[in-house]
């Protein structure tokens, strides 16, 4: 027995494994269970190196995305930047365009206000020394441009022209040693001189103690040094000290104060008178009406704005509708707007048809009497039959289309 | 000529090789894990017709020339990779122990280091393995399983060249004389 155990053991132990096997499945069927045991056996041995293989992946894989992702992150870093650099190069060259044109509308405004003869020139270049400052400009002999004029800006005096070239100007600040210019302050009428100081400041000289001299106060020209015409803004006091004879006053420069590349020079000086005001108190000016035409004529207005002349509008056709403004309780119904009212957003009725019309618009009559002009020259407002009741009261319907 | 090439006819080829005990370990948890672990990627699914587990278990059957050993390395194999299969386990059990005990008989006839001797071998083994496992999935579970002829004959090509270039690899994990 043992022989034959040994002969074919190996056939015998496959013959038990495989039996087991099959009982091991068999159970497994019939019962539909599982065996934990030995998938747990299977998966703890794979699963830490598994999960050892997927961290180096997930390590690995998210290195080098990182790395892909930081290079793409710096070429597109780079790439802003130098869109940064564009937009920011562009954003200041449109706001120099902007603040050109603004100058220039300023300048344009006030050359237009001013009754001295001026022309525009562009600070080329600045010739700061030590203790001097000056500017060049492109207008020279050839614009008319000679030595001793003034050079102003709407903000203030800026200098006067000490050199002329052909086609260029040298201009002595305002705040440069050497110049001098008669000035007058606003409130006091306080006559002195000005003087620059090689600074961005300036002072007033020769104004004798005891005269009224306020901080804050503007000083405008005298017009005494027959270089500045009368009327132009200097600059604002900023300190006062009495001294033994004279006060000494500084003055910051408006003219200069914001170092201009535009300035007028003044070809004919004419005086005016110092304002009452503050530049900064001026009346601000309004700009005329987009649409200067439209309706204008129709409402019979002038210097009216188009919100005005929609008020107007909406008002007559309310009144077409015998509806007040400004009457009734919160949720009754407005007047209905789109109605066609001729003569206000239609076409006004042919004056021919105007008598036989059955029902007249009222706001013809009314436009009539307030003196707009009429639909036709031919049909006077009084033949016009007296309103009834108006076919737009009745029915928010809009009327009919005028017959040709 | 070329039969007495790849017949045993000298005690070196009868001699069974040995390896180092980490190789037991090592290979059939290697296999197991590219079995199951690659086939998780989409471009690396088709590893899952490769079967490294079968060709392992092959491959030491062969090479120990253990008819029991071949059984043990098989069932072993075969129940693990049963294991992360949602079936019940015994399907790759006993097809891999019957691989085992009949590659490790046949490897004691054969030159089994002969390239040609592993490439029939795993050609047959393959096709033996996959129609097993067909047969018990039919007979055993009553599953609707097919068999196509065609594919598994280009599968257990595959296969049997994979085996090759992995029992050279194998082999030189072998302990040296």
């Amino acid at each position: 027995m043992e022989s034959i155990f040994h002969r074919y053991r190996n056939i015998i132990v496959l013959l038990i494994v495989i039996f087991a096997q099959l009982i091991l499945l068999a159970w497994q069927v019939k019962s539909d269970s599982d065996v934990p045991m030995v998938r747990v056996w299977a998966v703890t041995a794979v699963a830490p190196v598994a999960s050892a293989i997927e961290g180096f992946r997930n390590g690995t894989t998210g290195f080098f995305s990182n790395y892909f992702e930081l290079r793409n992150a710096r070429e597109q870093s780079r790439q802003l930047r130098t869109d940064l650099e564009r937009l920011r190069v562009e954003n200041q060259l449109l706001r120099n365009e902007l603040g050109s044109a603004q100058r220039a509308e300023s300048l344009a405004g006030f050359q237009a206000r001013n009754p001295s003869k001026m022309i525009g020139a562009r600070v080329i270049a600045a010739t700061p020394g030590m203790g001097t400052r000056s500017v060049l400009i492109d207008r020279g002999t050839q614009s008319g441009v000679r030595r001793g004029m003034a050079v102003v800006t709407p903000d203030g005096i800026v200098g006067t022209v000490i050199a002329v070239f052909p086609f260029a100007s040298q201009v002595r600040s305002v705040t440069d040693p050497g110049f001098a210019a008669g000035v007058e302050s606003q409130k006091n009428h306080v006559h002195g001189v000005l003087k620059g100081l090689g600074t961005s400041n300036a002072r007033v000289d020769f104004v004798p103690t005891g005269q009224k001299v306020e901080d804050g106060e503007m000083f405008f020209t005298s017009g005494e040094d027959r270089v500045f015409p009368k009327g132009l803004p200097v600059g604002k006091v900023t300190s006062v000290r009495e001294g033994t004879n004279f006060q000494d006053i500084t003055v910051e420069p408006s003219g200069t104060e914001s170092a201009p590349e535009e300035v007028l020079v003044i070809i004919d000086p004419v005086h005016q008178a110092i304002p009452e005001a503050l530049p900064g108190d001026a009346p601000v000016f309004l700009a005329p009406d987009v649409n200067p035409d439209d309706g204008a004529q129709q409402l019979g207005g002038t210097g009216l704005t188009t919100a005005d002349k929609l008020r107007d509008q909406y008002k007559k056709i309310g009144d077409a509708q015998k509806h007040v403004f400004g009457v009734g309780a919160p949720g009754t119904l407005p007047p209905n707007f789109n109605l066609k009212v001729p003569g206000v957003n239609a076409p006004a009725e042919p004056a021919a048809q105007a008598p036989s019309a059955s029902s007249p618009s009222p706001v013809q009559d009314k436009k009539t009497e307030a003196g707009a002009k009429p639909s036709a020259p031919g049909a006077p407002a009084s033949a016009a039959p007296p309103p009834a009741k108006s076919a737009a009261t009745k029915s928010p319907a809009p009327p009919k289309e005028p017959q040709p | 000529m070329a039969s007495s090439r790849i017949m045993v006819d000298s005690a070196r080829q009868v001699r069974s090789a040995s390896y180092p005990v980490w190789v037991y370990f090592a290979v059939p948890l290697v296999a197991l894990l590219i079995q199951v672990y690659l086939p998780l990627f989409q471009t690396l699914r088709f590893i899952s017709r490769i079967e490294l587990p079968l060709l392992v278990t092959i491959y030491f059957a062969l090479m120990r020339r253990s008819q029991l050993r071949g059984l043990a390395i098989g069932m072993t194999l075969g129940l693990a990779q049963d294991s992360f299969l949602p079936h019940q386990i015994g399907m790759y059990g006993i097809c891999k122990t019957l691989v085992g005990y009949f590659s490790a008989s046949i490897g004691m006839q054969f030159d089994v280091e002969h390239a040609f001797v592993r490439l029939v071998l795993c050609f047959v083994f393959y096709l033996f393995h996959q129609f097993f496992y067909w047969l018990l999935q039919r007979s055993l579970l009553d599953q609707p399983a097919v068999f196509d002829v065609r594919t598994e004959l280009i599968l257990a090509a595959l296969n049997a060249i994979i085996g090759v270039a992995l029992f050279h690899f194998l082999d030189k994990l072998r302990k040296r004389d």
